[in-house]
């Protein structure tokens, strides 16, 4: 499997047919470790690719570090549920990485039913000179050995060992979500669509459950949870987003269940953009934090939107991602591209966010100019370090030479999973089985 | 498929149907919401019904469908109580063909789409909605037209239809309370999700179920019963002056619509059992997330029901 994982990078010219893609190498998750030198994708098989940030070369001082495949795992298998005689898919939903302790690297990867903490530990020396073994391992020859000798660490080609450190199952009915490492380092929760549960990292027999939506009666159930994250510096606070466009900040000191929220950040519907597609696009699909911890993202079908966590009435930003479509609901529906989930990203320090969109489109925006941008991960459209052009959808009127009209937007070419490095500008978007990592030219214009 | 009508292209769909919610009392915008509201309401059902996984089905996709059909429903009981005598209206826009899918089935019995010739925008369609009849008259098998102009336009159907997630005793309760033959609609029900084009026998009788009401764009009510919020009420029989044997199944056996346990809310399933066990229980599979099977409760032997029901009645 090994040398499948470089096709990601890889330009197959060949295979510019999407429907030739492999279904089991759709990147279904993307997620750096908090000092960006690695970034893990998940994808649809079950697998977890991380890659690694090449230390700056001196010999090419202009070309910054680039990332190439340091480890692929196989996380999870598909397993079957025979009381509902139902597959449990092993799509990777989350991956989450813990901060590093010491000189190994933690994740937790999940699928719909099962977390999984893997560390991840070099080998770059191994011993050499056994009194009893040889070279290859086989035993010596006893007679053979005329004096003792002290084994050596020698140096040798480097080798990333992956081994599974805790399983923690059973602990999900539905569909796990979101997991989020808590500030403290020692717990973690994990989110399905109805309940919420607490796990500590080093045990795995025992999860408590602190948000349940469940209701008495399934039949009244008319709202699920679609996302949640700690806060990245409380660690008794957390989010959760829902089914009908509302955030609900819990604090874990009030209560062991933390069903009544703290605060409740909701916006009124418009009633001028009212339709029968009100509440399915107002879905929350994403949540995270800010860096600073004063500030929420969330992404819904059409806009991005921030909040500040002192105002719980509306947001304070509403950013349009592709106002366009909002006539093309109805269609969008039939085909189910209305439930997509598009994931959302902050920059480092807060200024941009980014969200994808059809078509390989991504779109930026700069929260101080209150500039945009629309960007395209595709090979046909970039050539590997050149400048990214920004692109246009147009929707009607004039049509300038290189706009996409909005009827001619590839649906089924959409970017879900977006990831942006803690630090520098450097950016990770999955286009459907490929995993584009853009760096920001000092030069360049975009920010 | 489409019968007599062309191909609709994307655009023309997307200008007739798409966009925001119109003012009701503008007479072809009321038309075309009611085109689009039916529209969305038979592609719900298709999301539903039609949905074979292997893997279990997204809660929070099945809860929006379900959000949105109980709202169409919640908006059409609304409508039918503000006016309990209406005269049938435009027929539904077809479902699933002008919107490009491929090759799906025919939308539910009860809530079947109308042939492309039949979805006229602008003034067109408020001339269906006014001689409704005119159109029925389209006699196109694949999208089961009825000639039955006086049928109510409201009915039952839809408002049994809240396709629940893990019973069926709630969708068979307000069956149950808005007309005592509640088997038919379920039937209907059980056959519409894979019905085929074979079926327009017993499914052209529920061609007027699926009419809406939108008929009298001047009514200032209309304006009222867009509901601003979508509280689902309890459902209240507003149709029990209606009798839906005669208006909507008179092709078909009513024999099967005679049952009693199928009136009764809970317990359904195993009641159900000795009368037509496969067929009915094919139809509780979209409630338990199986895949669902098509049944075609019409075809049962006429002999083998009679004698089932004298089993029933007898005991």
């Amino acid at each position: 499997m090994g040398e499948d994982t470089d096709t990601r990078k890889i330009n197959h010219s060949f295979l510019r047919d999407h429907s030739y893609v492999t279904e089991a190498d759709i990147i279904s998750t993307v997620e750096f470790n908090h000092t960006g030198e690695l970034l893990a994708t998940g994808d649809k098989g079950g697998r977890v690719v991380i890659f690694q940030r090449e230390p700056e070369s001196k010999n090419a001082p202009h070309s910054q570090g680039e990332y190439d495949v340091y480890s692929t795992f196989q996380s999870h298998e598909p397993e079957f549920d025979y009381l509902k005689s139902l597959e449990i898919e092993e799509k990777i939903n989350k991956i989450k990485w813990l901060p590093q302790q010491n000189a190994a690297h933690s994740l937790l990867s999940t699928n719909d039913k099962t977390i999984k903490l893997w560390k991840i530990t070099e080998r770059d020396k191994r011993p050499e000179g056994y009194n009893l073994k040889d070279e290859e391992g086989k035993l010596k020859d006893l007679s053979t050995v005329t004096s003792l000798q002290v084994p050596v660490l020698k140096p040798m080609d480097l080798m990333v060992e992956v081994s599974p450190r805790r399983v923690f199952a059973n602990g999900h009915t539905y569909h796990i979500n979101s997991i989020s490492v808590n500030s403290d380092c020692e717990t973690y929760m994990s989110a399905d669509d109805l309940r919420i549960n607490l796990w500590h990292l080093a045990i795995t027999d025992r999860s408590f459950n602190i948000v349940d939506i469940k209701p008495a009666n399934m039949e009244d159930l008319t709202e699920v949870i679609t996302a949640s994250e700690f806060h990245p510096h409380h660690c008794n606070l957390f989010v959760y987003s829902s089914s009908k466009g509302s955030l609900r900040l819990c604090d874990m000191r009030a209560a062991a269940l933390c069903d009544k929220h703290s605060k409740l950040f909701e916006e009124p519907e418009d009633p001028s953009n009212r339709s029968f597609f009100s509440e399915i696009i107002s879905s929350v699909s994403d949540v995270k934090f800010s860096h600073s911890g004063r500030y929420m993202l969330t992404r819904d079908y059409l806009t991005v939107k921030v909040w500040d966590l002192n105002m719980e009435a509306r947001p304070i930003e509403t950013y349009q991602v592709h106002d366009y479509l909002r006539s093309k609901l109805c269609s969008l529906y039939e085909n189910d591209c209305i439930f997509d989930k598009f994931e959302c990203a902050w920059n480092g320090s807060d200024s941009v966010i980014m969200t994808g969109a059809y078509n390989n489109f991504f779109r930026m925006f700069d929260r101080n100019t209150k500039r945009d941008v629309t960007l395209e991960a595709s090979r046909e459209s970039s050539k590997p370090r050149a400048v990214l052009k920004p692109r246009r959808v147009c929707v009607g009127g004039k049509r300038r030479r290189d706009d996409i009209s909005v009827d001619s937007l590839d649906f089924t070419k959409k970017i879900l999973h977006t990831a942006w490095h803690p630090a520098e500008n450097i950016i990770a978007i999955a286009a459907t089985n490929n995993l584009y990592i853009f760096q920001d030219k000092v030069n360049s214009d975009m920010h | 498929m489409l019968g007599k009508g062309g191909k609709r292209k994307f655009d023309e769909h997307e200008d007739g149907l798409e966009g925001k919610i119109v003012s009701p009392s503008d007479g072809p915008s009321k038309v075309s919401y009611t085109l689009q509201r039916q529209t969305i309401f038979n592609i719900s059902l298709m999301k539903l019904y039609n949905h074979r996984p292997l893997t279990e089905p997204s809660l929070q996709k099945t809860v929006l469908i379900n959000n949105m059909l109980r709202r169409i429903q919640e908006e059409l009981k609304q409508e039918g109580s503000l006016r309990p005598a209406f005269p049938a209206s435009a027929p539904p826009a077809a479902a699933a063909d002008p919107l490009g899918s491929s090759s799906r089935e025919a939308p539910p019995a009860f809530s079947q789409p109308a042939p492309a010739p039949c979805e006229l925008g602008g003034a067109a369609a408020l001339e269906a909605c006014l001689t409704p009849a005119s159109l029925l008259e389209d006699d196109d098998p694949d999208t089961f037209c009825t000639s039955s102009p006086a049928a109510p336009a409201r009915l039952a159907p839809p408002a049994l239809l809240p396709p629940e997630k893990d019973s069926f005793s709630s969708a068979l309760d307000e069956i149950e309370e808005l007309c005592p033959t509640s088997t038919s609609t379920e039937a209907a029900e059980a056959d519409g999700p894979k019905g085929d084009s074979s079926s327009g026998g017993p499914g052209a009788p529920q061609r007027p179920e699926g009419l809406q009401e939108g008929g009298r764009p001047e009514d200032p009510k209309l304006m009222d019963s867009l509901p601003g919020n979508f509280e689902i009420t309890a459902s209240t029989g507003f149709l029990t002056d209606l009798t839906l044997d005669d208006i909507l199944f008179a092709d078909i056996d009513t024999s099967m619509y005679d049952f009693d346990p199928c009136t009764s809310a809970s317990g359904t399933a195993s009641k159900m059992s000795p009368v037509s066990a496969d067929d009915l229980l094919k139809t509780l599979a979209p409630y338990s997330s199986q895949p669902v099977a098509p049944s075609q409760p019409f075809k049962m032997d006429l002999t083998e029901l009679d004698h089932i029901m004298e089993v029933l009645v007898g005991s």
